[in-house]
């Protein structure tokens, strides 16, 4: 489809300059009597592709109904290219829609549909039959003009009604989860085609969607929703690299949220478990919400102690919690699988308890022999932060993780500053981590997802990429584990409560969170967050020069990677 | 008779072998065999029945009742009488139907809307006797439209509305409305409201919306209550006969009047069986004209 491009543009262009504008003000609307929609300002520039992202009921379809004038508002005002749309019908908006079920006439057959609208404008036949012909080839469906609908696939119904919206040559198309039921395949596929409809011919649209992959991939800006409300509007990288509030982390990309008082070492205690953040913009003793994304975290299996000693006993004994160095990388370890169960109850005991030195004797064990390359350097890495009291030192079978790819659309490239995984220094750096134990595994095809599970009960969720042939698959359930990862991967949330119905479950901290509703406090947790990167990248970059010796070896993977 | 199912497809296939079905259909089958094939059949053997000069029938063979419905304009004029009324009296359910179908299938679920419908099949769980009698106390001299009409000074005095073909058509097409409305209901309620937004984002206007998208899209539902009124106005004769009394030239009324009156049971069967061809006949053809009309618009 993408042969026919010049005459789809003379035909299928924008009706005028400045055309798909669309300004939204202080917009409310609400089904008896309940608020759906609260909307201080929205700004959608023209030739933008805008997703809005949310789960079901957060009103992103209001705001789309709103929009297209199926729902009335009940404050505010829609203005699209200077003229406000708010009390007009939808038929006199001139706007495209296409929606989730495609809503083709059956009565009708696929020219027919395309035609309609231009009917309606009463063009003349010449015209409206070129017209056609050319929607139709925009979305590659020359041939189909005198089938029905019912004869089409779900792929090529969605096809006409892009080209039937697309005809009448609209400032804005509004798209209602128009992918959402096409198969996987289908999907990713129109993903593309769609935005390369876009580019081709710069019509503004407006894309409702619940799938985060989806709204990720495609826009140019999304517009992440919760209870009527924009949580954050941004691009899809900041809106993923820099969530504003806790939603915005938990809902793209699934994020590990914790919640708690920032230690002297630079760690988080979340209530009886201390985890090692790296440096925290937030003051010793303040509350810190951070986030890290499933894909950042590593993790090492715990070799010497058994599952229940290594996650239960130290953590009631000894509050902080090993964050261990991340040097051992070497994906090459398929020790999970052969380490001996001797091996583990015998070192078991005496190293738990004891300090950092446990480390150093737990890396000779058994368990170590089978990992030519990473041994000696995880060891000395003794930040006062992370004690690494885990007995549990690690031994590298885990998989190295890949993030950025596996979300598609986020571009790896465009990672904020300092924080690639090259730039870590493990040596000099204090690394974020904790112990627990692999719930379980499940393997998605290009990626495993991994459950941990922390001391206090709490799960950590793990996704790292898939590297094949099973020899560098993640621990299996039940298997003591270190999570570890890079701080700059941490995400500052905020310091202040925020409030979030959909916190993760047994956390403490989260019930004292819950007692501030109601605060929008939006605008501040956006900077905070803002100065909270800043000094992450300043600390990594300054700690650069110190790296040590294994930082070479450490960092090829991650960069292959990203 | 064949009617069109307001989703216009047909059943799938079944797969199991055909005798497994006929066992769960036979005490139906027994049932029907039993009070509507046998008498059926007696009637139609006494159709062909000779007459003596009391009318009574004779054993025997004949055609010649069958030559008498044929031929005397009595009986004829009844057959093409009854199929006008039936055709004008589907046209005005249907078109009756519409606009209460329409509010009903767009009243959101709740108790108003429950509350409408119970109104309109309300009918349906009342005797027809009793609505027709409905209609005699309005219609009658003394009857509430005859008092509006003198009191309001249109009239001097009471008009003869009993007894008149109007009436009879009137209290007929109030009698069958619920049997248009609700297939008419059905197939309106059961379109896609985004079909309705999709048009209006064309451009469309609520008329043209309605005249292009939603008329086009019920019309399995108006054919469906079309034809089932008019088989069932073809038949009816309580109605018209409470209404607009015996003299009313339907077929029904004639049937009922060579039975009741003229003792003529043979040439009655026969203008049954008469009635019951043409019935056949005339629905078959409109179902044909209909799906044929459907099949150029739907594909």
């Amino acid at each position: 489809m993408a042969a026919a491009v010049e005459s789809d543009l003379r035909l299928i262009e924008l009706p005028g300059e400045g055309a798909g504008h669309v300004e939204i003000e202080g917009l409310a609307a609400g089904y008896e009597g309940a608020r759906v929609l609260d909307l201080e300002r929205l700004s959608i520039r023209k030739g933008e592709f805008l997703s809005i992202l949310g789960p079901s009921g957060c009103g992103k379809t209001t705001l789309l109904n709103s929009i297209a004038g199926f729902v009335r508002p009940t404050a505010g005002r829609i203005v699209i290219d200077g003229s406000d749309v708010t009390d007009r019908p939808p038929y006199r908006r001139g706007l495209g829609m296409v929606f989730q079920n495609y809503a083709l006439f059956p009565h009708m057959t696929v020219a027919a549909n395309v035609a309609y609208g231009l009917r309606v404008r009463r063009l003349d036949r010449a015209e409206r039959e070129e017209r056609v012909r050319e929607a139709l080839r925009l979305v590659g469906l020359e041939g189909y003009a005198e089938r029905r609908p019912k004869q089409l696939s779900g792929g090529q119904q969605q096809r006409v009604a892009l080209a039937r919206a697309l005809a009448i040559r609209p400032a804005v198309l509004l798209l209602d989860e128009p992918l959402s039921n096409l198969d996987a395949k289908l999907r990713r596929e129109m993903r593309m085609e769609l935005r390369a409809i876009q580019r081709r011919i710069g019509t503004t649209m407006i894309f409702v969607t619940h799938d985060q992959e989806e709204a990720l991939a495609l826009s140019d800006r999304v517009a992440v929703m919760n209870g009527g409300r924009i949580e954050q509007l941004g691009t899809p990288d900041e809106v993923y690299r820099r969530p504003a509030t806790r939603f915005v982390a938990q809902f793209i990309g699934a994020a590990n949220v914790l919640e708690g008082t920032v230690t002297a070492s630079g760690g988080l205690d979340v209530g009886g478990i201390t985890v090692g953040c790296g440096p925290l913009p937030v003051g010793v003793g303040e509350r810190a919400v951070v986030a890290i994304r499933p894909e950042r975290i590593r993790l090492r299996t715990a070799r010497t102690a058994d599952a229940t000693r290594s996650t239960t006993a130290p953590d009631t004994t000894n509050g902080p919690r090993p964050g261990t160095t991340d040097a051992p990388r070497s994906t090459t370890a398929p020790d999970a699988a052969d380490t001996p169960a001797p091996a583990r109850s015998t070192a078991a005991p005496d190293t738990t308890d004891t300090p950092t030195p446990a480390r150093s004797t737990a890396a000779p064990d058994t368990t170590e022999t089978p990992h030519p390359t990473a041994v000696p350097s995880t060891a000395e890495t003794p930040t006062p932060t992370l004690h690494t009291t885990d007995p549990a030192e690690a031994s590298p079978n885990t998989a190295t993780v890949e993030p950025t790819d596996v979300n598609a659309g986020v571009e790896p490239t465009g990672r904020v500053a300092g924080a690639e995984p090259t730039s870590v220094n493990p040596g000099a750096e204090p690394t974020g981590g904790v112990a627990g134990t692999v719930g379980y595994r499940a393997f998605a095809g290009d990626a495993w997802h991994i459950e941990v599970r922390l001391a206090d009960g709490r799960a950590l969720s793990v996704q790292s990429a898939d590297t094949g042939a099973g020899s560098a698959d993640p621990p299996g359930a039940g298997t003591p584990v270190v999570a570890t990862w890079d701080p700059a991967d941490v995400i500052i949330l905020n310091a202040g409560p925020e409030p979030g119905p959909d916190t993760q479950p047994g956390t403490g901290p989260e019930a004292r969170s819950g007692t501030k509703p109601g605060t929008g406090p939006k605008a501040e947790s956006g900077t905070e967050q803002e100065a909270g990167f800043g000094a992450g990248s300043e600390a990594e970059s300054g700690a650069k020069p110190g790296a040590g010796p294994e930082t070479g070896s450490d960092a090829k993977p991650g960069a292959g990677a990203g | 008779m064949t009617f069109v199912s307001p989703g216009g497809r047909p059943a799938p296939p079944a797969r199991r072998p055909r005798w497994t079905g006929f066992v769960y259909v036979l005490p139906l089958l027994v049932f029907l065999a039993a009070l509507f094939l046998v008498p059926l059949v007696r009637l139609l053997r006494l159709s062909f029945n000779p007459v003596d000069a009391f009318n009574a029938a004779l054993p025997g063979w004949t055609l010649a009742q069958y030559g008498r419905v044929l031929t005397e304009p009595y009986f004829y004029g009844s057959l093409l009488q009854t199929l006008a009324t039936a055709l004008l009296v589907a046209v005005l359910c249907v078109t009756l139907a519409y606009p209460a179908a329409y509010a009903l299938a767009r009243q959101r679920p709740g108790v108003l809307r429950t509350l409408l419908f119970v109104i309109v099949i309300s009918p349906l769980l009342t005797s027809v006797v009793v609505r027709t009698y409905g209609w005699v106390v309005l219609l009658s001299g003394n009857g509430v439209v005859n008092k509006a009409l003198v009191a309001t000074g249109l009239r001097d005095q009471p008009a003869q509305l009993l007894t008149s073909y109007p009436a009879v058509v009137v209290a007929v097409t109030h009698v069958l409305l619920p049997f248009a409305i609700i297939p008419l209901t059905t197939a309106l309620g059961g379109q896609d409201r985004n079909l309705h937004r999709a048009s209006q984002t064309l451009g469309a206007g609520p008329v043209r919306t309605f005249l292009r998208v939603t008329v086009p899209l019920s019309l399995p539902g108006m054919v469906t209550g079309a034809l089932i009124v008019f088989a069932l106005a073809m038949g009816i004769y309580i109605t018209p006969l409470l209404v607009g009394g015996v003299t009313q030239p339907l077929t029904g009324i004639r049937v009922y009047d060579q039975v009741t009156t003229v003792f003529d049971y043979p040439v009655a069967a026969a203008l049954s069986f008469a009635l019951l061809a043409l019935t056949i006949v005339s629905t078959s053809l409109l179902a044909g004209v209909f799906r044929i009309w459907e099949r150029r618009l739907h594909g």
